[in-house]
């Protein structure tokens, strides 16, 4: 066809994509106009809509011709019926046009009952490639006759393509299934010699028995195995000489009996199960790695799922055979050809797992597995890191976490996530002693801190408590704290590691107080040097720790309150609540004496041990098990559940560690709390206090209100008057003074003199900044944060230059990030890492490997919205130079929430008006309200070019519809879009979105007549995500950045 | 993710819960998805199996062939493949069947191969 040829050498000669959509624009364009007229030929028919399907392959989205595929089904001419079916084949599916599709089924039926044998294989192989539930329904009946009549007239290729079909519709629709009928089609059909129509129904077989079970199918057993053992005799002589792929019989079949039979248990007659034994060792023994590609494959596709079948049948192979398979593949996972090493990793895997009790000598081997550890292949590297998890024994888990740890630091950040957890599940099933485990997760934070979530050091932290009623196990807390002590004298540690360290401390620290130089003014001291570099929430952790150490060492309350106070009117209602809590508990101490004494004591006494049942229920174990379902690592469950279980006995048996961790107690939530930093500490975790609960929260909730009281009389004019109210001076050199905000806008003067422009009910308090110019890349990434800006650079040093480019879509980011020499030459060994854990809860972030190329290596990052979140995330970057010098730098991501926004069409600033007075006086308070005053940061111009600045940086920097009806107020408004729940992984085109969840923003910005000296700015929004306060911290960071 | 690979690696790839299997001729990629208790050894002979019936269909086939005559290559994969299961490892029979159709095809069908440059072509299969 010539028309179709020199359309596709027009498409090759297009020099870019833009010409290449033009050129099928255009034609389809045309071939629209051609397929209107009515009179068109067939051929020229057929020429279109092969054009057509050559577009739709290249990725274009061809919305019609379904209409002329149609008719070239029902043309008479074979040519056309098979452009007819291929198009329709490729190109319609279960969405296409209903109308059309219930046509293209009643054409097929016809053909499928023509008599034709080449229609009816026509119209079989399309309905089998499509197989939509649709056309199961409908052409069930005609299919499984096709397949499974007696009546020997039917052609074979009918045949075959009809048990394929049936085999298509089965995996959509069960509805037609039947097991006697299908059990005697099998029968009937094995008895066939015709390997085509064997190859066919064992695709069926093996299909239909994974899904409904082999019960009842038993009799195909030794049926199979006469079979395989028959082509496997020398005696063999097939006459379709054509089914021998280089000089082996049909591997497909061979390789589909092997598979149908691992479905079965071994054979329960003795002569079957010998002579299938003795097919095995045939293949196993005979063969031999040929110089032939080709052949090696096909040879050792059966000899692989040989092995396969074989350790499926474990006690009933022959010694022999076990032996031989061993040998093998020690021998195999050290051959150079990759391919052949990937499937001897992972074969030597279920051969592990299928073994009890090391039958198998794998341990010499471990040198060699490491050897594929390191392997360039990340294939490789994921079945050799499930090698030594599985083959880990106790005999050799010293080694084998050790060798882990030493990769570890190797950052190879494609494994580095599953590698923390199975090095802390290794450390923990195979402890001898505590210390031990203890180093190991100490090393993983250290190494790999970034991947070191809450789930391992909470186990950690379990550990070290104990569990049940056990007695404490003294000399682990004691050689716990001492090792805590020494690492958290170091300068700069991973928050994990303060969090361990705090937690560690507090609680039994004082085991270690009487040593010298070790006392609890020392030990804070260490702790509190971490403090300021730690999250809000860890620092919450931290004053709890605070507390714990202060009623083992009464002193350290000079050091602690001013603390204390320091955080009375924190934002953070967590940290605010828990912080007054403790004051009000001191303050009682002090007036009621012994008794509220006693009681702060109880509250603040050692952590209680955790509940039995957690003990051997670990969380890690169910965290890898998600992780494979995410990643889809090939493991099946079974292996996590043995290794649950194995972890289990291994408890009931190792005496070391059950008396260490053997015990019951409901405490689970109360520690798991305390840990977490839950509200309501005080209540939570006296576990002892049960007596006395109504007092404690009376004393709370006094507190709490005598510390509203406090805020609404004093506090606030010392902030807006920016006197210094801080008592320690130190931190308030690090805590910039709030600018306003909750409570005490109530008291300022605009909201004396314009109460309607504001909210009662301030839902949020404006507190310290989250947004800060503390990174390395602060100038760079502070320029690529505003929405507007889609590219640019975001890391230079001397060495590298890291260019970044920025696309969004509704909640998803996509960054392309370029790696280049600032020395000319090119980079290498580029490895990232994310802290994807520690972002778990609020984003999707995933990466590729670098990709290197001519031009500079580069990694696409995507990341998807799941909650709002406060601090953008940083990336570290390990690269080599040109000069072959290895470097790294950590450099923080231009994404913030403003990234994920959209303006919203409203059509007249009225509309704002009216909803943003809704929201203000008639929404709960559980809605976003927040008013805040910000400094007017250019006194010098007048304030109308600040109110045209900041509605360009709502336009700009936040993707806002801005309004500006006169020169004292501007208004934004727009949403925030977060990723469903629906969208589990991600997309792989924007048509793969789902239907973003949004949180609305409406923003203003006013000035008021009487003082141009400040400004409000005010956030509305709703209650599904807190979005307020992130929002106005990303514009006070841009607006009032000296604040 | 297939084409950034050296040769010296495996011809496979864990994504998500499959593997990819992938097999290089010249700069010809052949790509099939499979799922991860196939056998990942005869997906590449399947894919052998395939390339060489093209082979023979159109003499030492080169992939300006396989980008010219898409079609013929669908209409021979239809033979091999049906709905991701091989139905026919006999490459005379396929070839009987595909010549055996061409026949009664009308002549037009074939007419007038044009030619031009290289490029890449994968064909999707399970």
């Amino acid at each position: 066809m010539r028309g179709l040829a020199l359309f596709i050498g027009d498409i090759r000669n297009c020099q870019n994509k833009d010409q290449e959509e033009k050129t099928v624009y255009r034609e389809m364009a045309k071939i629209r106009g051609k397929f209107q007229n009515r009179a068109l030929s067939g051929y020229d028919k057929m020429k279109y809509t092969w054009k057509l399907i050559y577009m739709y392959i290249l990725g274009y989205d061809v919305d019609f011709g379904h209409e002329e595929s149609l008719n070239l089904i029902n043309a008479p001419k074979i040519s056309e019926k098979c452009t007819g079916y291929i198009a329709t084949g490729i190109m319609l599916n279960e969405k296409s046009d209903q109308r059309v599709f219930e046509r293209v089924i009643n054409a097929i039926k016809v053909d499928l009952t023509c008599g034709n044998q080449i229609c009816e294989a026509l119209a079989l192989a399309t309905v089998g490639n499509i197989g939509s539930v649709e056309l199961a329904t409908q052409l069930d009946e005609i299919v499984i006759h096709k397949a499974f009549s007696e009546d020997r007239s039917i052609p074979k290729q009918v045949r075959k393509r009809a048990l394929l079909t049936l085999l298509s519709f089965f995996k959509r629709n069960r509805a037609s299934y039947n097991q006697e009928k299908w059990l005697r089609g099998f029968k009937f059909l094995l008895t066939f010699d015709d390997m085509g129509v064997l190859l066919s129904l064992y695709s069926l077989i093996l299909g239909t028995i994974q899904v409904m079970g082999r019960q009842g199918y038993e009799d195909i057993v030794p049926i199979l195995i006469e079979k395989i053992s028959h082509m496997n005799s020398s005696a063999y002589n097939n006459q379709q000489q054509g089914y021998y792929y280089y000089q082996t019989i049909c591997p497909w079949l061979q390789i589909k009996i092997f598979k149908i039979l691992q479905l079965f248990p071994p054979p329960s007659d003795n002569g079957h199960q010998q002579k299938i034994n003795e097919v095995l060792l045939q293949i196993i023994q005979k063969t031999e790695v040929t110089k032939n590609v080709n052949k090696n494959n096909s040879d050792h596709s059966i000899l692989f799922e040989a092995f396969n079948l074989t350790i499926h049948y474990r006690q009933a192979a022959s010694e022999t055979l076990r032996k031989n398979i061993q040998h093998m593949l020690d021998k195999f996972i050290s051959v150079k050809e990759p391919n052949i090493r990937y499937l001897a990793l992972e074969t030597m895997c279920k051969l592990v797992q299928s073994s009890s009790n090391n039958q198998f000598k794998i341990q010499g081997h471990l040198q060699t597995i490491i050897t594929s550890l390191r392997d360039q292949d990340i294939s490789i590297r994921r079945r050799a890191l499930d090698l030594m998890f599985s083959m880990c024994d106790s005999r050799i888990a010293g080694e084998v976490v050790n060798e882990l740890l030493d990769y570890l630091q190797e950052n190879d950040y494609e494994l580095q996530e599953e590698m923390v957890l199975k090095i802390a599940i290794l450390a923990e099933k195979f402890a001898e002693n505590l210390n031990w485990y203890i180093d190991v997760i100490i090393k993983l934070i250290e190494f790999a801190g970034d991947y070191v979530g809450e789930d391992i050091w909470f186990r950690v932290a379990q550990i070290i408590t104990g569990f049940g009623q056990a007695e404490p196990n003294v000399n682990l807390q004691k050689y716990a704290a001492l090792k805590m002590f020494d690492i958290m004298s170091m300068p700069s540690l991973h928050e994990t590691m303060v969090k361990v360290g705090a937690y560690v401390l507090s609680e039994f620290g004082y085991s270690i107080a009487d040593l010298p130089g070790k006392g609890i003014p020392k030990q804070f001291q260490l702790v509190n040097r971490h403090f300021f570099i730690v999250s809000p929430t860890s620092r919450g952790m931290l004053l709890t720790a605070y507390m714990k150490m202060l009623k083992n060492h009464p002193p350290l309350r000079a050091q602690v309150v001013p603390l204390l106070e320091q955080y009375k009117d924190y934002w953070d209602e967590d940290i605010q609540q828990r912080v007054c809590e403790y004051l009000a508990m001191l303050e009682l101490s002090d007036e009621l004496g012994e008794e509220a004494q006693q009681l702060m004591n109880e509250a603040l006494d050692v952590m209680p041990n955790f509940n039995d049942s957690l003990q051997t229920n670990s969380i890690l174990n169910r965290r890898i098990l998600k992780l494979k379902v995410e990643k889809g690592f090939t493991i099946n469950s079974d292996e996590v559940e043995k290794s649950i279980k194995q972890g289990m006995s291994r408890y009931e048996t190792n005496n070391t560690v059950s008396s260490a961790l053997s015990q019951n107690n409901p405490s689970l939530l109360s520690g798991m709390d305390n840990l977490n930093l839950g509200s309501e500490p005080l209540q939570k975790s006296s576990k002892t206090s049960v007596s006395q609960p109504k007092q404690q929260q009376q004393i709370v909730q006094e507190n709490n209100l005598l510390d509203l009281d406090d805020l609404l009389s004093g506090n606030s004019k010392s902030n807006l008057g920016g006197s210094p109210h801080d008592l320690l001076s130190s931190i308030a050199d690090l805590q910039p003074p709030s600018i306003g905000g909750g409570d005490e806008i109530l008291n300022h003067k605009f909201y004396m003199t314009h109460a309607d422009r504001f909210s009662p009910q301030q839902t949020i308090k404006l507190g310290q900044q989250t947004l800060d110019m503390t990174v390395s890349n602060a100038q760079q990434w502070k320029s690529l944060l505003p929405f507007s800006v889609k590219e640019g650079v975001v890391y230079q040093d001397s060495n590298i230059q890291v260019q970044v480019s920025i696309q969004i879509i509704k909640y998803l980011e996509r960054l392309l990030f370029t790696f280049s020499s600032s020395q000319g030459g090119q980079l290498s060994d580029i490895q990232v890492r994310i802290p994807t854990s520690l972002y778990g809860d609020q984003l999707e972030m995933q990466c590729s490997p670098v990709k290197y190329s001519d031009q500079d290596p580069q990694i696409v990052m995507m990341i998807m919205l799941k909650e709002t979140f406060a601090v953008s995330p940083s990336m570290k970057v390990q690269y080599k130079t040109p000069s072959g010098q290895t470097n790294q730098f950590e450099m923080r991501l231009p994404i913030f929430l403003n990234k994920f926004t959209e303006a919203v069409e409203m059509p007249t600033s009225d509309i704002f008006v009216k909803t943003w007075d809704d929201y203000t006086h008639n929404r709960p308070s559980s809605f976003q309200k927040m008013d805040v005053i910000f400094k007017n940061p250019a006194l010098h111009v007048s304030h109308t070019d600040v109110l045209n600045k900041t509605a360009n940086f709502f336009k700009n920097g936040m993707n806002l519809k801005v309004f500006q009806d006169n020169e004292w107020i501007v208004r934004g408004v727009g949403q925030v879009n977060f990723k469903p729940p629906s969208q589990v992984t991600f997309p792989s085109n924007p048509n793969d979105m789902q239907k973003p969840i949004i949180a609305p923003i409406m923003i203003e910005a006013e000035f008021f007549k009487e003082d141009i000296s400040e400004f409000k700015i005010s956030v509305r929004s709703n209650d599904s995500k807190m979005i307020a306060q992130p929002l106005i911290n990303f514009l006070k960071f841009y607006m009032q950045p000296n604040q | 993710m297939v084409i950034g690979r050296s040769s010296r690696l495996t011809h496979f790839l864990e994504w998500r819960d499959y593997k990819i299997v992938f097999k290089r001729y010249a700069s010809l990629y052949f790509v099939a998805g499979i799922e991860k208790e196939d056998n990942e050894l005869i997906v590449l002979d399947v894919i052998h199996h395939f390339v060489e019936i093209l082979d023979k269909y159109f003499g030492n086939v080169c992939e300006l062939d396989l980008i010219f005559n898409f079609h013929q290559a669908y209409f021979i994969l239809e033979e091999i493949i049906i709905g991701g299961f091989i139905m026919e490892s006999n490459k005379k029979q396929v070839l009987k069947m595909v010549q055996h159709n061409d026949a009664i095809m009308d002549e037009a069908f074939f007419k007038d191969e044009g030619q031009s440059k290289s490029a890449d072509e994968s064909n999707k299969k399970k």
